[in-house]
């Protein structure tokens, strides 16, 4: 099968990972022992190799496989030594230099050099670390390849008050500055030094590799410093981090003068509304504008086209990725592939690759015993889509789950004994769980279904597992068509108007508030011969909720598999929206999705009831 | 030289360079966000970005309840956030070389340095630690 095709969307997707490595491991070696840093690193070389071994690109595989071995074994211990992290930079330089290679049609270089060779020890470093000069490490940086962009920062020499020769003190304070890097400007200048005999304290601005430990380390040894003090210029290090990536898409020219057609039309309706504003002329304004909202619809549907593309686009190394995988473990597995030509948000579609692929991967290694078929379907289900990994394997048993959860400290027994089949089976996108017994190069590290499931609720879908022992297993993700322009409905609550995802509303309820039943903390009702839970939106908000009148009003949803009734003060409504992503800290709100600006520059935020339901805790009493 | 705009946290003064702020909006329209509590006491809409307008004083643990009208926006380089102040003073050109660290001992809190301005200690704030504030409260 011809691969070809793929290799540009690996190489742009490979050097996405590769770029989080190094972030990552630039985080590590700032906060060492963070092992949620450890976790994605480890998760980000795995994917690198998953990826490089479907393509066949061998050296890639083998390189991030040999680091995804390393950082595996500090995910227990959590702590990195920094000798590892220099030999971590080192594989992920190696890394993008094998993707130059592919990039520019080359074999890809050897890398026989750097897996055999080890990192010095811990302890050998430890020795040699106090005694490291300047020096030495000017030598340390002339032998890396790509050298570090250098650091502009300002600092403060104070001098001993009083002693005598202060500005030659001074002088030689520059003189050693100047050896460390580029003295951009100070206070006093050397000349200034020259002429004059007092100076108390020298302020540089000076751009250096060298550490700032080490700098000190040598001025507070020169006679006469009393004091070395930084102040960073924190912004530039900012600015760095904030470096865009650029992202292209190809469009099919068609389309593009179908842009060209529509624009040109709003532009002919702009003028028609302007004159029939100006002429005030109701009956014109009203039919422009009329006919101002279906060129504006249209121009929505295509702009959504740009951005589609067919599930066949990622499905298509599926067959090459089981047929690997079948060989390797001498499985006998057959993949199905149906309704694949669905249209997926671009967006929606990249971030999906890698959880695809991991579930594909994990059907045929745990899923499958010796014999069986992997299904990959896909489909519209209402405004979302539905993607569905299912195999005719040996299917997961909630009890061996909760047993495997209690042994590996992931939930404690008492958790393991009260959790639900469903919320059992949930217990295999927890990090650090894994139902495998040995380890494969493809999964069963228990790495894999935690990014799988994060992925999707970033994307704000869901993440279901049906199976049934001897039967087989499903994994299904829901995702929405679009996350730009959504349908929200927009519900009353506490005095505010609030929205909600449609996708996350099974249907609005209108119940006689003299049905709805107490018992104990909880109110319940019953529907289609079902007892469920009513909830309060405004409670979860920390708002008042408000006394309801004759009919109570509320939206069904569901929780973990729980189908649940959550009350607002009246619907206002629906409609599509375009939602923004909030800025920061509000990105950070647990339930808030999004907000809308309405006709008149209000701010509609988005919620989701789900991760506020979660979040307040009101669930888990059930 | 640098342009510093000055403004009131209690009894303190404090700045921040104009090349941070975006815009001083008089007295914005403040919008209802779910769950907010605390320091969060809003979000403007912003040209089309909705942004979280944080309560300065509150959040650095300053007494009293007054506010200015104007609301400082940040650049984007700064997280474009949107600071409520004590009072908006006014822009003042200092010598930046004359920017120390705080002392040792200096108790106000989120300054990156100190420089003395007619016989007044003007504190340089110091956004990464407000922004690290910011998250210690709001990650979940």
């Amino acid at each position: 099968m011809d691969m070809s095709k793929y290799r540009e969307l690996f190489l742009s997707e490979a050097r996405e990972h590769i770029n989080s490595l190094s972030q990552l491991v630039v985080t590590l070696e700032q906060e060492p022992g963070n092992r949620e840093t450890i976790d994605a690193l480890f998760r980000e070389a795995h994917s690198i190799k998953g990826m490089a071994a479907t393509m066949g690109f061998n050296n890639t595989a083998r390189l991030s496989h040999h680091l995804e071995d390393l950082l595996d074994g500090f995910r227990n211990s959590g702590d990195i030594p920094s000798v590892t992290i220099d030999y971590l930079l080192e594989g992920i330089d190696l890394l993008d230099g094998l993707l130059d290679d592919l990039l520019d049609d080359r074999p890809e270089r050897n890398t026989e050099d750097f897996l055999t060779k080890q990192p010095v020890p811990a302890a050998d470093r430890e020795k040699k670390s106090p005694d490291r000069s300047i020096a030495d490490v000017d030598d340390d940086e002339s032998s890396k390849a790509p050298p570090e962009e250098p650091d502009t920062f300002q600092v403060l020499i104070e001098l001993e008050k009083g002693i005598p020769a202060a500005a030659a003190c001074g002088i030689l304070i520059l003189r050693e500055l100047e050896k460390s890097g580029k003295v951009k400007a100070s206070k006093p200048e050397m000349d200034e030094l020259r002429e004059e005999g007092d100076c108390e304290q020298i302020q540089a601005w000076l751009t250096s590799l060298v550490e700032k430990e080490q700098l000190k380390e040598t001025l507070l040894n020169i006679s006469g410093v009393a004091n070395v003090r930084f102040i960073e210029d924190r912004r530039k290090n900012d600015r760095r981090l904030r470096r865009a990536v650029d992202r292209t898409i190809r469009v099919r020219t068609d389309l593009l003068d179908q842009f060209v057609n529509l624009t040109g039309e709003l532009i002919t309706h702009r003028n028609m509304l302007n004159t029939a504003g100006s002429n005030r002329n109701w009956d014109e304004l009203n039919s422009a504008l009329e006919r101002a909202g279906r060129l504006i619809d249209d121009l929505h549907h295509n702009v959504l086209q740009v951005r589609l593309m067919p599930l066949q686009s990622i499905t298509g190394r599926l067959p090459r990725i089981v047929r690997d995988l079948s060989r390797k473990s001498g499985k006998k597995v057959n993949l199905q592939l149906n309704g694949t030509d669905v249209g997926i948000d671009r967006v929606i579609l990249e971030e999906i690759t890698d959880p695809l692929v991991h579930l594909v991967r994990n059907a045929v290694d745990h899923g499958i015993e010796e014999e069986g078929v992997v299904t990959v379907s896909a489909g519209r289900e209402k405004d979302l889509i539905l993607i569905e990994v299912a195999d005719n394997g040996k299917g997961m048993d909630p009890q061996t789950l909760r047993q495997k959860a209690v042994d590996s400290g992931v939930v404690t027994q008492a958790q393991a004994h009260s959790m639900s089949d469903r919320d059992a089976l949930m217990l295999v996108c927890r990090p650090g769980f894994s139902t495998a017994q040995e380890v494969t190069e493809t999964s069963g590290r228990g790495v894999g279904m935690d990014v799988v499931r994060a992925a999707i609720r970033n994307l704000g879908g869901t993440l279901n597992i049906i199976s049934e022992v001897g039967t087989g297993t499903r994994f299904q993700m829901r995702l929405p068509l679009s996350i730009a322009i959504i349908k929200i409905l927009l519900v009353r609550c506490a005095g505010r108007v609030l929205a909600i995802p449609i996708t996350r509303v099974q249907r609005t309820l209108d119940l006689p508030t003299s049905e709805i039943q107490t018992s104990g903390p909880h109110r319940l009702f019953r529907l289609d011969e079902e007892e469920i839970c009513l909830y309060s939106l405004a409670e979860t908000l920390n708002l008042p909720q408000a006394a309801a009148g004759d009919i109570t009003w509320a939206i069904l949803t569901e929780v973990r598999g729980l189908r649940v009734g959550l009350q607002v003060d009246g619907f206002l409504g629906q409609r599509d929206a375009f939602i923004k992503p909030t800025g920061f800290p509000l990105n950070l709100l647990t339930g808030l999705s999004g907000a809308t600006v309405e006709g008149d520059g209000r701010v509609t935020f988005v919620v989701d009831p789900q991760a506020l339901l979660e979040k307040h805790k009101m669930v888990t009493n059930l | 030289m640098a342009l510093i705009l000055t403004y009131s946290l209690g009894n303190d003064l404090y700045g921040l360079e104009i090349d941070a702020i975006q815009e001083i909006i008089e007295n914005p329209v403040l919008h209802y966000v779910p769950r907010a509590e605390g320091v969060l006491t809003g979000s403007i809409n912003f040209h089309g970005q909705i942004l979280a307008v944080i309560d300065l004083p509150k959040l650095l643990g300053f007494a009293g309840n007054q506010r200015d009208h104007r609301h400082l926006v940040l650049t984007s380089e700064y997280r474009s956030l949107v600071f409520t102040t004590c009072g908006v003073e006014r822009i003042v050109n200092l010598e930046m070389e004359f920017l120390q660290p705080p002392p040792d001992g200096h108790d106000r809190p989120a300054v990156r340095g100190i420089i003395d301005f007619n016989e007044t200690t003007i504190n340089l704030l110091d956004t990464d630690e407000v922004t690290k504030q910011l998250e210690d409260i709001f990650a979940e």
